[in-house]
């Protein structure tokens, strides 16, 4: 049977990916020089090439003649109840257009509200409010970004006054009512359970695990009250790696980004780390 | 209350200290849209949110941050009290330009010292160039900061008046460089 989906909703056509990393600007070098050890695929910040100079350019386009490149935007804001910024959407869809990438990624969450902006992911209230804000700002960015969307589940301190549902309902709706994949991120699954007292594999066991497309994983760091933080700066911890291999094993996941933006180890270090996913994905059938 | 309420009293009370001031010193109605926040949350998510400025702009500044040592933190904190908030694609950059001249600020009221200027000026340099999309720029210092450009306090701090002059990277290379041009070398 021909597959007559529009290209922005057809996720079944989105290849393998592997074991890839996010990008950032330290390891340049040996990703483009070094042979032996590579990622199987790279997640570029889009906003780090928005309005950026021509060196900063010409540093995405060398890139992108070696690796498969995913944008992943931070500042659409597509939870917001006030709708998008149309000229960062413009700018965003230029670089996606250019980059022609299987699929991109956004937050289900929002940035900003009545021309203020917070500068960080702020979560939505669990309410079908909400869930209509974020399918009609979808609806708006598929006008002009006409490919296949995944939306990240994000780390929350304080839940949202107004909610109608849990957590795993409310992206289960949101997933379906928008036409999005899920670009499930392990380490904000496991800290969310443990600041908020829930099973991760209760809640996946709920959520909608068939739209997986993507996942990010990092290690956390604990503050003094003992509250798990996403600080992007540690290495793989145990439980979040063991989390990881169970969602690889049981998922349709086609690639996994370790996302790494602080305390950054050498490239040989974090290659390790991006091997054992690879391992992992290999082991179950998830690429080769 | 809507979510449109909802999120714009949440981005103001993260965001503006004098929102939160109003909002939990009881100068706000009880039945204001403000009263559904938690003011402990509120103030975690308002100082998450300077702390993660404060790293960015930690990172942009690694050398004026040095020679203030742990003023920094302070002189940070109190200019995120005031009017800016930064926005947009740019808005770390942004910031940390804008903190460079809330510094100069400090300097002219010798809070600081004058070499301050200089340090923080170089380092802003090319988020500068960058945002102001620029291939070349003067900069004039009175103090050459190539000479606090190591973390290691000088015993003898003497002005050297220094034109740097910036350039964006063409062809493979990445980034900005620069040249200087000292009478006093």
């Amino acid at each position: 049977m021909t597959n007559t989906l529009h290209p922005s909703l057809n996720f079944e056509v989105i290849e393998k990916l592997g074991s890839g990393l996010g990008y950032r600007d330290k390891w340049f070098e040996q990703l483009l020089t070094q042979s032996k050890q590579q990622p199987d695929f790279l997640e570029i910040t889009a906003d780090h090439f928005i309005d950026a100079p021509a060196w900063k350019i010409n540093e995405l386009d060398a890139l992108a003649e070696k690796f498969t490149l995913i944008p992943h935007a931070l500042d659409l804001s597509l939870g917001s109840a006030d709708g998008i910024d149309i000229d960062y959407l413009e700018k965003l869809a230029d670089l996606v257009e250019k980059l022609n990438p299987p699929y991109w990624s956004e937050h289900l969450a929002f940035t900003k509200a009545n021309g203020r902006e917070l500068g960080h992911l702020a979560p939505l209230p669990f309410s079908h409010e909400a869930i209509e804000a974020v399918t009609r700002n979808v609806e708006t960015t598929r006008e002009f970004i006409p490919i296949p969307l995944i939306l990240e589940n994000i780390t929350y301190g304080l839940k949202m006054d107004g909610a109608e549902m849990d957590e795993a309902r409310f992206l289960t709706l949101a997933l379906e009512s928008s036409n999005c994949g899920w670009l499930l991120d392990v380490t904000n699954l496991y800290i969310n359970s443990r600041n908020h007292n829930f099973d991760p594999a209760e809640f996946l066991n709920r959520a909608p695990t068939e739209k997986i497309v993507q996942l990010h994983y990092v290690g956390f760091s604990t503050n003094a009250k003992g509250k798990l933080i996403d600080s992007h700066g540690t290495d793989v911890n145990p439980e979040i790696r063991s989390l990881l291999n169970q969602v690889i094993e049981k998922t349709p996941v086609k690639g996994a980004i370790l996302e790494r933006d602080e305390n950054l180890p050498n490239f040989e270090k974090i290659m390790g780390e991006i091997e054992l996913t690879r391992k992992t994905g290999q082991h179950f059938g998830k690429w080769g | 209350m809507g979510l449109k309420e909802i999120q714009k009293s949440f981005v103001e009370l993260a965001v503006d200290p004098i929102s939160r001031t109003k909002a939990f010193s009881g100068l706000e109605k009880k039945d204001s849209t403000y009263a559904e926040f938690n003011e402990k949350e509120i103030l975690e998510q308002a100082n998450a949110l300077v702390n993660k400025r404060l790293g960015v702009t930690k990172k942009i500044l690694p050398f004026t941050r040095y020679h203030l040592g742990k003023d920094f933190d302070m002189h940070f904190r109190s200019f995120a009290k005031g009017e800016f908030e930064p926005k947009g694609v740019h808005r770390h950059k942004i910031d940390a330009i804008k903190f460079s001249k809330h510094l100069k600020a400090l300097t002219i009221k010798r809070v600081i010292p004058r070499f301050i200027i200089d340090i923080s000026a170089f380092e802003v340099t090319p988020i500068k160039m960058w945002t102001m999309k620029k291939k070349f720029l003067f900069q004039f210092h009175l103090y050459n900061p190539r000479k606090f450009m190591r973390k290691q306090k000088s015993k003898f701090i003497i002005p050297i008046p220094t034109v740097m002059l910036w350039r964006e990277a063409t062809g493979k290379k990445r980034g900005y460089f620069w040249r200087e041009f000292s009478l006093w070398i």
